[in-house]
């Protein structure tokens, strides 16, 4: 299913394959998940600039605050029947997967797990200054500018391995 | 020990005695070896030997009309690959299970160590050729780089002899005792190559994902003006980044000095965010970190430089008056 989603993103469906699979999509969350995913793999490979990290929450805000718009109804002719309301309801379902994305990203953003090393190793006191988990983080950033590590984790036993001495590496 | 191999590989093989060298030569293949990493198509499998530690890592790199592409995989340990491309940094993480992306272009591995200007290293490093080694299953042109002061570490790369492409490269605080060293044990630079092979993972869209907020402050703006007023010879601020951590409210300011082969990060945050103040000096595998509290913040710099060198710049960390 994976594929063919990825193959709609791309316009390489026909268009009654399409029409399902929007469905599809509109019905099922896990298949609304994957569409938002493929989006944002997308936009990253394409650089797009990045949609602001509040965006769902501000732009749920600004639609709970529209007013709705009521309007004498006005029966379509039967030709037009399917694709809009088809479309409508894709843009919505685009819309709420994009906030249900975003929520489901956060709780990954905030609480750091930190090796357990970090906390049980003895780590030597060197004076006075005690290195700790905020070390641990200031490692991982600039290893992204150190061709010694590529990592978003230090190894443990780096961490176990603080030295009592003063000097550098021996 | 390698007086006598040189020896033997001379006597034996008859090959020339470069040691003496002019540091123009020495530029010449430094030139070379920079652009190698860059210009051409290669996958191997490299060891990097630290603390008594060995980590065996592949990496890929493809270039074609449309630009470079690279994949850097761990092949012992938990499995991490970082995917490198043109429009940004995915990492991912088998522990974790999850992808972040990083909008900076920065990360560079192993055989990509030399900077674009190569230039400038000629001030701080006195630059000798030196012996032929061979590494991989193949021949290789020794370059020493020493240094002038006591303020980074000595190198030794060697080079191969057909291509230019960085095959080891060591980091030494006095030869021959080396602090750490990159390897290659196996090298393809025939191909054939192909494009799939530094591709991101498909399966990684089925995993969440994590894109890193930090804000790369551009030249000209505010910023928090902070800076080193007097850092050790050659080092320059190539990056200030406005950078989010895990468990903070507050952005971390982080500088990013280089000499051109090594990085020193400088970071800033208000005393507030933490639990306790940081002063003195301590290591951490080949990395020297000295903290020191400067009015209401801690001010920690670090990396794979001497103590001097950490030292000396947390000491001239100030904000800049504007």
């Amino acid at each position: 299913m994976s594929e063919r989603i990825s193959a709609l993103m791309d316009g390489e469906l026909d268009q009654e394959e399409a029409v399902h699979l929007i469905a599809a999509v509109a019905e099922q969350s896990d298949l609304r998940q994957a569409w938002a995913t493929y989006h944002l793999i997308g936009d990253v490979l394409r650089e797009l600039p990045q949609i602001p990290e509040n965006f769902s929450v501000a732009l749920s805000a600004r639609l709970a605050s529209e007013p709705t718009v009521l309007s004498p109804y006005k029966p379509k002719r039967r030709g037009e029947a399917m694709i809009l309301p088809m479309a409508a309801s894709f843009a919505a379902a685009a819309l709420v997967v994009v906030a249900v994305f975003k929520l489901s990203a956060t709780p990954s953003v905030s609480p750091h797990v930190v090796p357990q090393s970090v906390q049980s190793a003895p780590i030597a006191k060197v004076n006075g200054f005690r290195p700790d988990a905020i070390m641990t983080q200031y490692l991982i950033a600039h290893q992204e500018f150190s061709p010694n590590a590529a990592m978003e984790e230090v190894r443990p036993y780096q961490l176990a391995a603080f030295r009592s001495s003063q000097g550098g590496p021996q | 020990m390698r007086i006598g191999s040189l020896a033997c590989a001379v006597f034996l093989l008859g090959l020339p005695l470069t040691s003496h060298a002019a540091n123009d030569d020495g530029m010449v293949l430094l030139r070379k070896v920079a652009h190698a990493a860059h210009d051409l198509n290669y996958t191997g499998t490299f060891v990097y030997q630290y603390d008594n530690r060995v980590e065996t890592s592949k990496i890929t790199h493809y270039v074609d009309r449309t630009g470079e592409y690279e994949k850097f995989e761990t092949l012992n340990g938990p499995l991490r690959e970082v995917v490198t491309t043109r429009k940004g940094v995915l990492c991912y993480s088998s522990v974790k299970r999850r992808v972040r992306v990083e909008p900076i272009h920065t990360r560079s591995f192993f055989p990509a160590l030399l900077p674009e200007r190569v230039g400038r290293l000629k001030a701080l490093y006195t630059i000798q050729l030196g012996d032929e080694e061979r590494v991989a299953g193949r021949n290789c042109q020794v370059i020493w780089l020493m240094p002038k002061d006591g303020f980074r570490y000595g190198h030794k790369l060697c080079a191969d002899t057909q291509t230019g492409l960085l095959l080891s490269a060591a980091m030494f605080k006095k030869t021959p005792h080396e602090i750490d060293r990159f390897s290659f044990t196996q090298l393809n630079l025939k191909g054939p190559f192909d494009r799939a092979a530094v591709s991101p993972n498909p399966a990684w869209r089925r995993l969440v994902w994590h894109r890193d907020a930090s804000v790369i402050v551009r030249g000209g703006d505010a910023g928090a003006g902070w800076e080193v007023k007097d850092p050790p010879p050659g080092f320059e601020k190539i990056m200030e980044l406005r950078r989010t951590l895990p468990g903070k409210k507050m952005p971390v300011t982080h500088l990013v000095y280089s000499d051109g082969l090594v990085a020193v990060s400088v970071f800033i945050e208000p005393l507030s965010d933490l639990a306790h103040a940081m002063q003195g000096l301590t290591s951490e595998g080949v990395i020297n970190i000295y903290a020191r509290p400067v009015l209401n913040y801690q001010v920690t710099v670090l990396g794979e430089v001497p103590a001097a060198t950490v030292t000396q710049m947390a000491d001239s960390v100030a904000v800049s008056a504007h």
